[in-house]
């Protein structure tokens, strides 16, 4: 990659600041992760095949540039990894308002340890967690992204840590931190 | 990367954890305590992590979609999915950056394409006009349409292409720079075919040695094509050549200028220098460093290279687009080569890419390739044994072919080929050929003998289809009747029972001929089946057979149908065959032969409906039989006719009744050269040269269908080629066809004099033939010979009014007629030729003798409005031809042109 972590933190600043030019050029640069991002969106917003009007890259990739380009106005961007924390978070958003069934992911019941099961069906799990996700969203945006780029976009965690530009182990640990937070609820919810 | 303290922070901690979740479980507390011996903070931190963890589980540790594969969801197509009811997926063959192409069997067209689609994401690579696309040229890859379907990745555009069978020019540049030779034949084909896109203002943008593919033709030259013609909209841009990529790109794209005609020019001759020297002309760009210092002459480069590519390429590559040739010009300059060595690299370069193309080459003799492909995994026996079990193997796979009937169930890939591939387990049978199936052979010796195990594996599923294991004594090995053959058969069976595969039975005659009469009747029936068929010589033959065996109907029908060829339907010979036909019908009303006769009877009386009845009755008898599905697909084309609107259909029904006679037999010629005829009449050159070439190999004796290829290429514009097989025809038989065709090569490049020679020649083996006289008055003509020139026209006129009066209806007798009228100055001209374009049969043969009639009258107008009619394809060929050059160059024919063209 071309493009150094500290450039691309100057140009969020500059961008933030009212340059546009430096927003282009951040899409020029990270246009191919960005790009990444939506197709693993739509891998899973595919695998459905049920849709009328699929989804193509392209329109993900616009819908989360005009969403940043508002978002610029207000978030003070802080690097690399705070803007793809942000694409996930939008393209995930943009997906529930859509189709308002995502993230539905095969859920194995057996992944779920008996407390968190109880009598709940795998469907209730999911639906609960996907409120919880959107809880999590507003208190620790970086971990909530991070799970969702492991668990519901399938990435490896050694590609989420390139892609946020973050150390593979902060990367465990937030996916540790996610899970735990997540679990705690549910376990709670059903207590 | 420098961490911050945070980030160093939980690069110790989650160390830790890690560690702490390999250590077993009665371990852990023990190996965290010394872990964190001097720090109680850090013990703390990673404990209750490590608690979390082993209280979680599994919870959301792994992905919970079901592993998303992204190289799967490129998988637009799966090999075996039909495609709009009409495109059979046969395999993936390759993948560009942003798309992905297929090879296909086109069930309506009953040909085989390739398709190409973006990848998800990449939709807006597909052109918007099509007919951007519409550059006709041996050497431009031919796109045919743009199709939608929808997938489960939702709505998918593709396009159909020409499938081209070979490797690209970067595949061959691996392994080094090209022959001068080949290279010199790769360089023309290229700059013909840029310059007639860039003719037709079509810009390639993305020119490079892996958008050409050098093919093979049948007859052993080679053809290169261009592919992806105005599809590259984003060329390759500026970060891909980081990782070296070597790249084509004109200096001014790097520095933002627009494409144009001159950066494609200079992409072709940074191709050029590759393929002469096997290098690049430029050191390697990349982002810090683009610049063009000027290169090194390839004759410097390359020992002995003539001067000429210097020429030919150095202009190509200057860095001021101004100076650059046009497409054009290179072809002119590579002209000035001096090239000696011709046909002996064609040879060579042949053999190349006949070898990598062996199974491709099986596949296209029956054109369909069939939907199970099977890999003979090698014998797993040993020492002697193994290699009289590959022999067995080798005879089943051949056995395998032959005893399908029909179209194919299954294709083997020859033991041989496993063998040298290095193939030995099912998943390499599934990597290497893309098999849907394995046969397995295992030979255990035992002390009484050899235990055989046989098992057909179905690659998808990797399960044991069917499975065998069979006992030979020591006694049954040294017999090799009993251990080879029973196991060939069974090997066989055990594929043929497997597959399901429809195994060949020949239907059983209902009648015969006395063996008296057989040899007279043999002989006639090879007369009739024949192309053309020789109805003359059959006639004689079948009266013997008939006095010889009178109580058969076989002789009885094939005289009927040999008279009415010869009668075409009219006078006292065509009685005598209905007589004849009425005989055999009351003897064996159902005998398909009867019924064959019977249809032609029907056909030359113009009663195609009837005729196709007849036809359908015999095929049903006997599918084998080539003669009716043949007959029964002229019947079909014979009902279209313009006024009827039902072109599209019955043509359609004629491909399926010649694809059914392919079936039949798939060594007979004939129904290539049928459907060769179609596509040629349809304006469809390509498609009509691949069946000529499949024909041709089939019957390489056939002087006439060496000819019919050649015309072909005479079509296209390769006019050298054309003229070195028509040479070659002429030297195993002197055939009218070939001797005017080659006089009609001759005038292509101008060389009327020599032209004449062979016209004339044609015109004494067949006075009867109209078209030969107006070939060479016209060649006579042009030379001012005017004396001459009347002498031939009068001859024809003479020939073609007698044919007129014989049938009322042939549009073609009467455009003649009209053409040797107008060069005669005889004023019925005009009224014959309006006769000829209002008949049904007028056809774009007939549109182009009434231009030339309006052309020889002086009326452009009509001249025109009659060129209008024809097929854009005709059109373009009349822009060619030397005989039309006035009216090529009106401003009105012009506009025609790019009309038809546009269309």
């Amino acid at each position: 990659m071309s493009d150094n972590a500290g450039d691309i933190t100057i140009l969020l600043r500059r961008w933030h600041a009212g340059d546009h030019q430096a927003g282009e050029e951040i899409f020029r640069r990270l246009e191919k992760d960005l790009k990444k991002i939506a197709d693993r969106c739509l891998a899973q917003e595919n695998r459905k095949g049920k849709h009328k009007h699929a989804l193509q890259r392209t329109d993900l990739f616009i819908e989360n540039y005009l969403r940043l380009a508002k978002q610029n106005k207000v978030v003070d961007w802080r690097d690399r990894g705070h803007l793809f924390a942000i694409s996930t978070i939008n393209l995930r958003r943009f997906l529930i308002d859509r189709a308002r069934i995502w993230p539905k992911p095969d859920v194995s019941i057996d992944d779920l340890p008996e407390g968190v099961l109880a009598k709940r069906d795998s469907m209730e799990v999911r639906m609960d967690a996907d409120r919880l996700l959107n809880e999590l969203e507003k208190t620790k945006p970086m971990t909530c992204a991070i799970l969702v780029a492991r668990v519901y976009m399938g990435y490896e965690v050694s590609e989420i840590a390139r892609i946020f530009s973050l150390p593979l182990r902060t990367v465990e640990r937030h996916l540790h931190n996610g899970r735990k937070w997540l679990f705690e609820k549910l376990k709670r919810k059903q207590d | 990367m420098t961490m911050d303290p945070a980030e160093q922070r939980d690069e110790r901690v989650m160390t830790l954890v890690a560690e702490a979740l390999k250590t077993p479980l009665d371990q852990r507390d023990s190996f965290l305590l010394a872990a964190c011996q001097s720090d109680p903070d850090l013990h703390r931190e990673v404990s209750e992590i490590v608690k979390w963890e082993e209280q979680m589980g599994s919870f959301l540790s792994r992905p919970l979609i079901s592993f998303i594969d992204l190289d799967a969801l490129e998988q637009i197509f799966e090999p075996g999915q039909i495609v709009n009811e009409r495109f059979e997926i046969v395999r993936r063959l390759g993948d560009g950056g942003m798309g992905v192409v297929y090879e296909a069997f086109d069930n309506t067209r009953k040909r085989r394409v390739a398709i190409k689609c973006p990848k998800p994401g990449y939709d807006e690579l597909l052109p918007k006009e099509l007919s951007a696309l519409d550059v006709s040229h041996p050497n431009v890859c031919r796109v045919n349409d743009l199709h939608t379907t929808k997938t489960d990745l939702g709505e998918v555009r593709f396009l159909t292409m020409e499938f081209l069978d070979g490797e690209t020019v970067a595949e061959r540049l691996a392994s080094g720079k090209f022959e001068e030779g080949d290279a010199w034949l790769i360089a023309r084909q290229l700059c013909s075919g840029l310059a007639e896109a860039h003719r037709s203002r079509i810009l390639h943008r993305d020119l490079k040695p892996g958008n050409v593919i050098l093919c093979k033709d049948k007859d052993g030259s080679l053809r290169a094509v261009i592919t992806d013609f105005g599809l590259a909209v984003e060329t390759s841009d500026v970060r891909e050549l980081e990782g070296g990529t070597p790249n084509y790109m004109a200096p001014e794209l790097w520095r933002g200028a627009e494409a144009s005609r001159a950066s494609d020019v200079f992409s072709l001759g940074v191709m050029l220098y590759e393929m002469v020297t096997g290098s690049k002309p430029f050191p390697a760009l990349s982002k810090e460093n683009v610049t063009f210092p000027p290169p090194v002459a390839p004759s410097k480069v390359v020992k002995n290279l003539p001067r000429r590519w210097d020429a030919a390429i150095l202009p190509c590559l200057k860095e001021n687009p101004d100076e650059r040739p046009s497409a054009q010009e290179v072809y002119a300059e590579l002209g000035h080569i001096p090239f000696y060595r011709r046909p002996e690299v064609l040879a060579v370069l042949a053999a190349c890419l006949a070898l990598a193309t062996v199974g491709a080459l099986q596949i296209s003799e029956r054109l369909k390739p069939p939907p199970n492909k099977l890999v003979i995994l090698p014998v797993d026996a040993p020492g002697d044994l193994a290699q009289r079990g590959q022999t067995i193997l080798t005879a089943a796979a051949r056995r395998i072919e032959q005893v399908q009937s029909g179209q194919p169930t299954v294709s083997v890939v020859p033991p041989a080929t496993v063998l040298t591939r290095g193939v030995t387990t099912p998943q390499q049978a599934t990597d290497i050929f893309g098999a849907t199936h394995a046969l397995q052979l295992k030979l255990r010796p035992d002390a009484d003998g050899v235990l055989a195990n046989e098992a057909l594996i179905n690659l998808a599923t990797h399960e044991n289809m069917r499975e065998y294991s069979m006992h030979f004594s020591k006694a049954d090995l040294a017999d090799r009747k009993t251990f080879d053959d029973i196991l060939t058969e069974g090997l066989t069976g055990t594929v043929t029972w497997g597959l399901k595969v429809q195994r060949k039975q020949r239907t059983v005659k209902q009648e015969t001929v006395a063996p008296a009469a057989g040899a007279a009747y043999k002989n006639g029936r090879d007369y009739l089946d024949q192309e053309p068929h020789d109805a003359a010589s059959a006639i004689p033959e079948f009266r013997k057979a008939v006095e010889l065996d009178p109580h058969s109907p076989l002789p009885l029908a094939g005289l009927a149908e040999a008279l009415a060829r010869q009668a075409r339907g009219k006078g006292p010979f065509m009685d005598e065959a209905y007589d004849l036909l009425n005989k055999a019908e009351a003897m064996a009303p159902d005998s398909p032969l009867v019924r064959e006769a019977a249809g032609v009877l029907d056909q030359f009386r113009g009663d195609n409906d009837k005729a196709l009845g007849n036809f359908g009755r015999a095929e049903k008898v006997e599918p084998d039989n080539v003669n009716v599905w043949l007959f029964s697909g002229i019947s079909h084309e014979l009902k279209h006719s313009p006024d009827k609107k039902r072109t599209d259909d019955e043509f359609d029904k004629a491909i399926t009744d010649y694809d059914q006679a392919m079936s039949a037999d798939a060594h007979d010629y004939r129904p290539h050269i049928y459907l060769g005829l179609l596509y040629r009449d349809r304006g469809e050159y390509f498609a009509a040269e691949r069946e000529y070439s499949l024909a041709h190999r089939l019957a390489p004796d056939q002087v006439d269908v060496t000819s019919s290829l050649a015309a072909i290429y005479d079509q296209e514009g390769r006019h050298p080629e054309a003229e070195v097989l028509y040479r070659d025809a002429l030297q195993r038989k002197e055939t009218p066809l070939t001797l005017n065709n080659l006089g009609a090569n001759l005038v292509y490049q101008g060389r009327y004099r020599e032209a004449i020679e062979y016209y004339s020649r044609a015109t004494q083996l067949a006075p009867d033939y109209y078209l030969y006289w107006m070939n060479l008055g016209d060649a006579q003509l042009r030379l001012g010979e005017m004396e001459e020139a009347r002498r031939s026209y009068q001859n024809g006129a003479d020939k073609a009014g007698a044919h007129t009066r014989q049938n009322h209806n042939s549009a073609l007798a009467f455009a003649y007629l009209a053409y040797f009228e107008a060069r005669l100055g005889n004023k019925d001209s005009e009224s014959n030729i309006e006769t000829a374009m209002d008949l049904p049969g007028r056809d774009d043969q007939v549109i182009i003798c009434a231009v030339k009639t309006y052309e020889a009258l002086n009326d452009r107008k009509h001249a025109i409005s009659a060129a209008s009619q024809a097929s854009p394809l005709t059109v373009q060929d009349m822009n060619r031809r030397p005989d039309l050059t006035d009216l090529s160059h009106d401003p009105e024919f012009i506009k025609l042109l790019q009309q038809k063209t546009a269309q």
